[in-house]
């Protein structure tokens, strides 16, 4: 068991792997020799179920992975002012995204882990259904091509660019223009640049009705 | 939607050129881009800055909603108009989208674009029901087996009315591991039909009967919700009958209550969700099973249902594990 002492803000945390073991550590020293097991037994067979032998003491990553994703899709269905808030938080990490569709594609989470902020508590979310292969159907706003051909800005640039610090520079520029794909960023005939995105300044018009908002907002 | 900004570096403004000359090499993309994608006419003007007339004599500046620069082309010239403008309101004339460039004394229109039709919406996906045409199913495992009376107007008319009676059963087989539901939507005299049913999706250790009575009620919701357009637009009701009281109940349970930690939540919150995109408002009624077998007499019009269900639920898992 764990205690409802660590239960209870589980669904707020982002604790790594390393961290949950941490936690657990003494209670897991103390508990198993008083069960008259080694407290030394393989992680494997102590997290394991009991049909396969293991001894099913719950592991408080996973716990704290499954609390996340319960908690996201009750509020987000039941659509109270949780869920609300959390729809916020979505639309804020697929603009951050920048890629055509929904963001719960697990096979896109390895492309798109390279560029996007891993500050949030979303992303924590993703990675760990990304991790567990746990498919998300929650509704949001995505972002859609504007014109035939058109392709999301982000999708391009991994292709061309390799390193991760590379990707980031690219995003925050994108995210200073405000724009998210070739439609945004090219001339009105859909043909060549349109100049004055490559200035070295923010773009001062307006390719869409996305509000900005400081990146602490998006960090909870 | 919002967008979070974070500080950029000359360093990123680099990046963001070098990345821009890949994309479009010698300044153009290898493959142009088509029509425009516009999910409202409104989007045409709103984002966007600079725009031209049809005829190319005036270029437009949108500086603000209503705040419009109007700039004349300059005489015995294409793509040159002069630096000077007029303010005006939103203008009537229908725009191109435009690309320029220049300076305070000249501008040069480089190319334009005009707006696209706008585009048909799709209709509906329809099925035949009987002598109707009517929506598709929109949960598929539930009406993997579907079949109607020759004519479904008179059950349009009592669930219109209210007279009509829908009765849902499940049934498990815990040594095969597969459970089955079936449900019925009958007129009041039981001459006109839909009925349909499937194979309960979910893990084995998931499934029980009242996951099974579960997806026979999701299949009462999605098998009203298909004649949603051949019913009226005001609020009607329907009796919904089941033999499990449990999931009766969590059927009409209030959104706000439900937890994901019920069993079967995914269920429940699919048989909400569907009646709640619809007019027609559930009666639950409980119905008590295998009357045919319990009880000497007539069975009452509901129960009747019930044990045609219940045989129609056995036959599907039946036919499922061969």
């Amino acid at each position: 068991m764990i205690s409802r002492k660590l239960m209870y803000p589980l669904p707020a945390l982002t604790l790594t792997e390393k961290e949950c073991t941490y936690i657990m550590a003494p209670a897991i020293r103390t508990a198993l020799p008083n069960a008259g097991i080694s407290s030394c037994i393989s992680s494997i067979v102590r997290h394991a179920p009991t049909q396969s032998l293991g001894l099913e003491v719950p592991n408080l990553y996973t716990t704290m992975g499954t609390a996340r994703t319960s908690l996201l899709v009750e509020h987000c269905w039941q659509k109270t002012p949780t869920g609300r808030l959390l729809q916020i938080v979505i639309e804020n990490h697929v603009l951050d995204v920048g890629l055509f569709g929904y963001i719960w594609d697990n096979t896109r989470f390895a492309s798109f882990l390279q560029w996007c902020s891993h500050h949030s508590w979303l992303y924590s979310v993703c990675s760990f259904n990304n991790e567990h292969e746990i498919s998300l159907s929650i509704g949001h706003a995505q972002l859609h091509p504007k014109r035939i051909n058109d392709r999301a800005l982000m999708e391009m640039a991994s292709e061309f660019l390799q390193s991760t610090s590379e990707l980031r520079a690219f995003n925050r520029v994108r995210m200073l223009h405000n724009v998210v794909s070739l439609a945004d960023i090219t001339s009105a005939n859909g043909k060549k640049i349109d100049r004055i995105f490559t200035s070295s300044s923010e773009f001062e018009g307006s390719r869409n009705n996305f509000e900005c908002i400081q990146a602490s907002c998006q960090q909870w | 939607m919002n967008a979070s900004k974070h500080h950029v570096s000359s360093g990123d403004f680099t990046v963001w050129r070098k990345a821009l000359e890949y994309m479009y090499p010698n300044g153009q993309l290898v493959q142009p881009l088509g029509s425009w994608i516009l999910a409202d006419p409104a989007d045409w003007l709103e984002y966007w800055e600079w725009f031209a007339t049809l005829d190319g004599q005036f270029l437009y500046f949108r500086e603000g909603p209503s705040i419009w620069h109007r700039f004349l082309r300059r005489p015995n010239s294409h793509h040159s108009y002069f630096g000077e403008f007029l303010v005006e309101n939103t203008p009537l004339v229908p725009l191109r989208r435009a690309t320029i460039e220049g300076d305070v004394h000249t501008l040069f229109l480089l190319n334009s674009s005009v707006q696209p039709a706008l585009p048909t919406p799709e209709a509906p996906e329809e099925i035949q029901l009987g002598d109707c045409l009517a929506l598709a199913p929109t949960i598929a495992w539930v009406t993997a087996y579907m079949r109607t009376s020759p004519s479904i107007q008179p059950l349009l008319d009592d669930i219109a009315n209210g007279k009509a009676v829908a009765v849902g059963d499940g049934s498990y087989f815990e040594i095969y591991g597969v459970g089955s539901s079936a449900w019925i939507l009958s007129s009041a005299d039981g001459s006109s039909w839909i009925e349909g049913g499937g194979i309960v999706p979910g893990p084995i250790p998931d499934l029980n009967s009242y996951r099974c009575e579960l997806g026979a009620l999701l299949g009462l919701g999605v098998g009203t919700a298909c004649l949603k357009n051949l019913l009226p637009e005001t609020k009607h009701f329907m009796i919904t009958a089941c033999d499990n009281l449990e999931a009766l109940r969590k059927s009409t349970v209030d959104r706000t209550k439900v937890k994901t930690t019920w069993k079967s939540v995914d269920l429940i919150s699919q048989i909400l969700d569907v009646w709640s995109k619809q007019h027609c408002t559930q009666l639950p009624q409980r119905v008590y099973g295998h009357q045919d077998d319990k009880r000497m007499g007539p069975l009452t019009f509901v129960e009747q249902l019930n044990v045609r269900m219940d045989k129609l639920a056995k036959t599907l898992a039946i036919r499922s594990f061969g």
